[in-house]
């Protein structure tokens, strides 16, 4: 390509003496051309081939082939190790910075060969399988950066793995000649085996000024807290877990004055408590230390979380299995908290063209004391809501919201208007429930903020027949959902249903016009592991005439599609979340031989 | 002319050829020399994302030796070519200095015997004592860990007032060096706890005590981590006078609002120094400082001569300062910063937690309070004073659910470990324990989850699921039988006393995996064959003492996580038990029973009041017929204080009370009461056996008293009140009675 310009940029001059042969020139010319122009084709369409020759040579080279560096005898020192090194005094923040994926970038030097002056190598080993397996590692994870200027955290290529192999003052003098070096600020060594005969020092020898060390063996005194990292020392053939950092969970610790009685302390672990520990050690085992490629990573994961420490993992996902991870919850309303009843709850009633039904629940839901904001979801696109005229005069505030689609999720949206924790949503023909049972209501999710806590309740049974999960709205002893066409909870739900809803389940449910209480009650018993709570009896919600079955419609196909739900929701969560009880809540003197009147609520359970 | 036409139309054909191969050259020029840049960056993209196209290390493919030569003598003397005087140089010490840990300072052996006892020096006439350390003190001498037996004990604690070390200060203690010397067990600091809020002094705080600790531990605020010795010291957080001894006031969270957000993003309010250390921080706020959503204020006027060091910013800081209420931004603020003053610690640290406003920390080197336990990345945001302009745009970074997170936890960590002198003071001594006996020390889940490590003692399990708190986080369940214990205390005279049918119907519940009859009878036990036969186990054994805390004594033979609880004169039937059982396998860490109490104030006569009443609500349900887990018997025994206990079995009366107090501490939520049959207790009270310390008249007297004794324990009213109560789902509907599992409650 570079000829073909050179010798194009010629032409012209040459034109007036080829008058003749302009032919042959044209031809050449465009030959040039053209094959200048399938020169630039094939650079651009065959990179990969062109790469992929440079790799296999890279992955020829040899490491005879690193550069030797003869170490001058004057050459400096670093100074020994400070025993108060901290990130925030003997590491450079500045380098990682701000990073809005809170990532550290990591530098590897590239390999070169340390001889003293008589060309005797500092190390008897050179880089041992382990360091270059390390290496490799993590110069193929994310946290690898080829650039040096970027580099926020640097890994010298000198292995010092085992200081038996070393010698401490080269070694030394070469971890100071390395370009970035600076007092070995923010440079991270990895070794293995400490100290050698006669002191067995617990943390390698070689001086190194404020470099971070990975070491395995660290006694408390040499152990740097929050700056030095505690690794395992590798060995592949031994499956010996020596645990770093504190892990109560998967390690017995004795000191050793306790020795004497280590039977008797061994003795008296739980056997469960010597499963758990089994189970925990080979699960840090394979996570963290089963190759040297999971004591590298681990490790720069651990200076990345103190680097970043709003955003680092906290102690059970570094100490979870996976295994406990798929059955244990951890609710995201965790602290045990009574909310007062001062700031009442937000009545969200969904509605569509049901006017003279709607205005008599809003009569009826305004009468109940912890009322304290009515908000209409107006679902009908086609035809506006009354006139504000029209509706009934409540001495709470009443808003509606006109949406724009009609779909069942949106009486599920965390709508600004909603200022209270407390959320009653309900349907427009609910008209039965009374202002006593209403309160009470109200008053059970105090007591629990964090279920659902509704009137109607449901089961979900298990079909041996047929071999999948049956919706059943009978008569039955238990419960394991509540309807939310009239259920209080957390808005912080809202949010869930809205944003977290896992998988198709929402667009799922805006195009059946179905099931969005059931996927509700999925979504809160799985991040919960709770059940929700059923207050009150069973009674007509609609009207005196009704059945005491209730439910958007009672036809047969309605019952197959909401079994389809629950089959459905349970395959998209991979589990079935929702949890069965046999309780239901009344208030303390329901049904009690003591007079209505001195009772709390006393309309309870009425037609 | 026409040669020369042609001549020009050739001229301007090749022109014209001319012109597109120079086109097409500049189009090759442009391909080529966009494409190479253009691909260099790609390679650099592509090798950011990972999918590197030149490998940076290259792998090599060399057969390399392992870094552990499995002929060891071949590399062990590869240094002795240095001279071993050279290589003793190098070899002495990696690091500057060496310190104190609990290998070298602290001697095992005295805990050996008795356990983990701390020991209080007896107060000397003439030495003054702050209220603080007075608080400190006599929390220790109230704790299960006192012994006033030197001989016996594990750790010393001083009476000599330590906590301010500033000579400044009015409460600075003078000659504490030779007092201390002079202590005859002060065995050179050897296995002391030295308490510590103030050292140092101005200018340069530093964080010297003014006396030899020797190799005495200390708990002291505003740890530097250069001075803080891991595993060994503790840190505790800045407290002031006013900080109650014990109790402590609750979390300001009261509900959890969503979206989190509060009408502030980060707040703060205190003092800029215009010289001297800790300026630095606090002089660059401004820069930060927004006046919308991230307010941060500061003034110049405090100390005497302020206006000698005044600088430009001071004045228009003022005014500034002066706008803002300190307790509004506090309570309306989603983060607060915790900049360092003087020293690294403040009272805003703890005064953030309690507003569960999040603390963002901006104190480089300082040892978070009780650090060795808590993981603070779960409360706080752990910032670098290096970074400060970047502070906004992190804390705008964290996410909702985060933030949702992080203010919860600051309530739990307030008012499990911080919101009095008596639980910084146990934490200080839990911690020192778990080390002492590390093979039953608590796990980070304990101490960081509710409810946290004070209420967790792992020396009943060190396995988490045989506690009731952590069922959920393990993923598992409660194991789904349980064991009954009976008290009883009258001898067995009559094949109908209310005990053998008890027995009967408690024996055939489907659940019921054993029972035990405690017998704190004063008769001999029965002969074996005067009990009935079940299908279950029945253990019978002899209270110890035969005093009423036996019957929560943690019984080995209790091998369920589930107790009932009963008395000999309970009545219930089997279906209210198999109800009461499932009802608790939902909520493991209550207590669930059938008659219900409650307490209230008592505004005329300014105290608690216990009612027996039918009321609408209630706060205890009795432990005469109650299911809880067997864990709370090991708490009731290990965690209460003699005091209670005794008062309890001299009175034979409020056990029931002071457990459920006990609970109701650990969980804050109210017990839970279940379906009964209106037979217990209400309408047998009048008529009952002549044991039936029901029918005493004192009997209720000394409940109220009770109350307020316990009250006053706990530092504050544990018990919460709860308006439901669990029915059967039919329960009393209009549906035929065969289609009700648990029929039998409403038959009656």
């Amino acid at each position: 390509m570079y000829t073909s310009g050179k010798y194009s940029s010629r032409g012209p001059a040459l034109i007036p003496r080829m008058k003749t042969k302009h032919r042959i020139y044209y031809i050449t010319l465009f030959s040039v051309v053209l094959l200048g122009l399938i020169a630039t084709g094939m650079f651009q369409f065959w990179p990969h081939s062109i790469e992929s020759t440079a790799d296999w040579t890279l992955d020829k080279r040899s490491v005879h082939d690193a550069p030797l560096i003869r170490l001058p005898v004057s050459s400096p020192i670093p100074e020994r190790g400070d025993l108060s090194c901290r990130m925030h005094t003997c590491f450079d923040v500045y380098r990682c910075g701000y990073n809005p994926k809170n990532r550290i970038k990591v530098y590897i030097y590239p390999l070169q060969r340390f001889v003293d002056e008589l060309g005797v190598p500092i190390s008897s080993t050179g880089l041992s399988r382990e360091y270059n397996d390390l290496l490799s590692a993590i110069s193929d994870s994310d946290f690898y950066t080829d650039d040096v200027t970027r580099a926020c955290l640097f890994i010298p290529s000198i292995d010092v793995l085992n200081q038996n192999s070393l010698r401490i003052r080269e070694t030394a003098q070469a971890l100071a000649m390395l370009p970035r070096w600076d007092k070995g600020m923010n440079h991270l060594l990895f070794n293995m085996l400490p100290g050698g005969p006669p002191d067995y020092n617990t943390a390698l020898d070689v001086p190194r000024d404020r470099a971070l060390l990975a070491g395995g063996g660290f006694s408390t005194w040499t152990y740097r807290q929050g700056y030095d990292v505690s690794i395992p020392v590798y060995s592949p053939l031994s499956a010996d877990v020596d645990l770093p950092e504190r892990q109560p969970g998967a390690s017995v610790v004795i000191p050793e004055e306790k020795l004497s009685e280590m039977y008797t302390i061994l003795k008296s672990i739980p056997h469960r408590q010597v499963e758990e520990m089994q189970r925990q050690a080979r699960w840090f085992w394979e996570a963290y230390f089963s190759s040297m490629k999971a004591i590298g990573l681990t490790t720069l994961q651990i200076i990345n979380d103190r680097i970043y420490p709003y955003a680092a993992r906290t102690y059970e996902q570094w100490n979870n299995p996976p295994v406990v991870k798929w059955s244990s919850v951890n609710s995201p309303l965790f602290l045990p908290l009574i909310p007062p009843r001062a700031p009442g709850f937000t009545a969200v009633v969904l509605t569509y063209d049901r006017v003279e039904s709607l205005f008599r629940v809003i009569t009826e839901i305004s009468k109940v004391p912890s009322l304290a904001k009515l908000l209409v979801v107006w679902n009908n696109q086609n035809k506006s809501p009354p006139e504000e005229t029209l509706w009934p005069k409540i001495s709470v505030p009443l808003k509606v919201v006109r949406t724009k689609e009609n779909k069942l999720s949106n009486r599920f949206f965390p709508y600004d208007e909603i200022e209270t924790e407390a959320v009653l949503a309900i349907d427009d023909d609910i008209i039965m429930l009374t202002s006593d049972e209403l309160q009470f209501g109200y008053e059970v999710w105090r007591e629990f903020p964090d279920r659902l806590v509704g009137y109607p309740g449901r089961l979900h049974l298990w079909d041996h027949e047929m071999g999948k999960w049956k919706y059943e709205s009978e008569w039955t002893n238990e419960v394991s959902m509540v309807l939310t066409g009239a259920a209080f909870y957390h808005k912080y739900f809202n949010y869930l249903y809205t944003y977290k809803m896992p998988g198709d389940i929402k667009n799922w449910v805006d195009a059946h016009m179905n099931c969005e209480d059931i996927a509700m009650n999925f979504l809160v018993a799985n991040i919960t592991g709770k059940a929700p709570i059923k207050v009150t009896p069973r009674k007509k919600f609609k009207c005196p005439e009704c059945t005491a079955i209730d439910g958007l419609s009672l036809d047969q196909t309605h019952m197959v599609e909401r079994s389809e739900c629950i089959n459905k929701f349970a395959s998209v969560f991979g589990t079935m979340p929702l949890k069965v009880v046999e309780h239901r809540a009344d208030p303390v003197l329901y049904k009690d031989d003591f007079p209505e009147k001195l009772k709390s609520f006393p309309n309870i359970g009425s037609l | 002319m026409e040669r020369c036409s042609r001549g020009h139309m050739q001229a301007k054909k090749r022109y014209l050829i001319l012109l597109s191969a120079g086109a097409c050259l500049v189009l090759l020029f442009y391909l080529g020399g966009v494409q190479l840049p253009a691909a260099s960056r790609s390679r650099h993209d592509r090798s950011r994302n990972g999918h590197r196209l030149e490998q940076p290390w290259p792998h090599f493919s060399d057969p390399l030796h392992p870094f552990l030569p499995w002929d060891q003598t071949d590399t062990e003397d590869y240094n002795l070519h240095i001279s071993p005087r050279q290589k003793r140089d190098i070899n002495t010490s990696v690091y500057k200095g060496k310190r104190c840990r609990m290998d070298s300072c602290f001697d095992f052996s005295l805990c050996r015997k008795n356990g983990f006892k701390v020991y209080v020096y007896p107060q000397q006439k003439g030495e003054k004592i702050s209220e603080s350390y007075q608080n400190i003190l006599s929390t220790i001498e109230g704790s299960r860990f006192y012994t006033s037996d030197p001989g016996q004990a594990c750790l010393f604690v001083l009476s000599l007032d330590t906590l301010d070390r500033d000579q400044l200060s009015p409460q600075y203690v003078h000659n504490l060096k030779t007092k201390v010397q002079n202590l005859p067990l002060w065995n050179d600091g050897r296995n002391h706890l030295i308490f510590n809020l103030y050292s140092g002094t101005w200018p340069d705080y530093t964080e010297d005590l003014g006396f030899d600790i020797g190799q005495a531990m200390l708990a002291k605020a505003s740890i530097s981590t250069e001075n803080f010795r891991p595993n060994f010291d503790v840190s505790i957080p800045l407290f002031s006078k006013e900080h109650p001894r014990t109790g402590g006031e609750r979390g300001y969270l009261k509900y959890n609002s969503i979206p989190p957000f509060r009408k502030y993003m980060l707040v703060f309010k205190g003092k800029r120094y215009l010289t001297g250390i800790g300026s630095d921080t606090r002089n660059a706020l401004y820069h930060v400082h927004n006046a919308e959503d991230v307010v941060l204020l500061t003034t110049c006027k405090h100390g005497k001569d302020w206006q000698k060091h005044k600088d430009a910013r001071c004045d228009k800081d003022n005014a500034e300062y002066d706008k803002y209420d300190y307790k509004e931004m506090l309570h309306n603020s989603t983060f607060c910063l915790v900049p360092r003053g003087r020293r690294l610690g403040s009272f805003r640290f703890l005064e953030a937690l309690q507003a569960a406003c999040v603390p963002v920390m901006l104190s480089n080197g300082w040892e978070l309070p009780f650090s060795e336990i808590i993981d603070w990345n779960t409360a706080a945001v752990i910032g670098d004073e290096r970074l400060l302009l970047q502070i906004p745009t992190t804390v705008r970074s964290i996410h909702q659910d985060k933030i949702l997170s992080l203010r919860q936890q600051t309530q739990f960590l307030w008012e499990a470990y911080f919101s009095s002198v008596e639980k910084i003071v146990l934490t200080t001594l839990e911690i020192i324990q778990d080390r002492v006996l590390e093979h039953a020390s608590r796990s980070s889940l304990m101490w960081n989850s509710h409810p946290g490590g004070l209420f967790a003692l792992p020396q009943y399990s060190g396995y988490l699921g045989d506690f009731p708190f952590y069922y959920d986080t393990l993923g598992i369940r409660p194991y789904p039988k349980f064991t009954a214990v009976i008290h009883a205390v009258s001898p067995l005279v009559s094949q109908s006393q209310p005990i053998l049918k008890l027995l009967a119907a408690v024996a055939k519940s489907q659940y019921c995996a054993q029972i035990i009859v405690l017998w704190n009878c004063d008769k001999p036990l029965p002969a074996k064959h005067r009990w009935p036969a079940t299908s279950v186990p029945v253990i019978v054994i002899e209270g110890e003492n035969k005093v009423m805390s036996s019957r929560f004594l943690p019984y080995e033979i209790i091998v369920t996580d589930a107790v009932l609880s009963l008395d000999e004169d309970t009545v219930l039937s089997t279906t209210e038990v198999d109800f009461a059982f499932t009802v608790w396998q939902s909520f493991p860490e209550r207590i669930v029973g059938y008659p219900a109490r409650s307490h209230f104030w008592d505004s005329n006569k300014e105290r608690w009041g216990y009612t027996s009443k039918w009321t609408n609500d209630y706060s205890m349900v009795l432990t005469g017929a109650a299911i809880y887990h067997r864990y709370y018997h090991f708490l009731y025994t290990n965690y209460l204080p003699t005091s209670l206990k005794s008062m309890v079995d001299q009175l034979a009366n409020c056990e029931d009370i002071l457990m459920n107090f006990l609970v109701s501490a650990v969980t804050k939520l109210p017990p839970i009461k279940v379906t009964q049959k209106k037979q217990y207790k209400e309408t047998m009270m009048g008529q009952s056996s002549r044991a039936s310390r029901w029918a005493d008249p004192d009997h209720f007297a000394q409940r109220q008293t009770c109350m307020n004794k316990f009250a006053s324990w706990f530092g504050a009213m544990p018990l919460v009140h709860s308006q439901m109560r669990l029915d059967p789902v039919l329960f009393k509907d209009q549906v035929s009675i065969l289609r009700k599992k648990y029929r039998d409650i409403e038959r009656l």
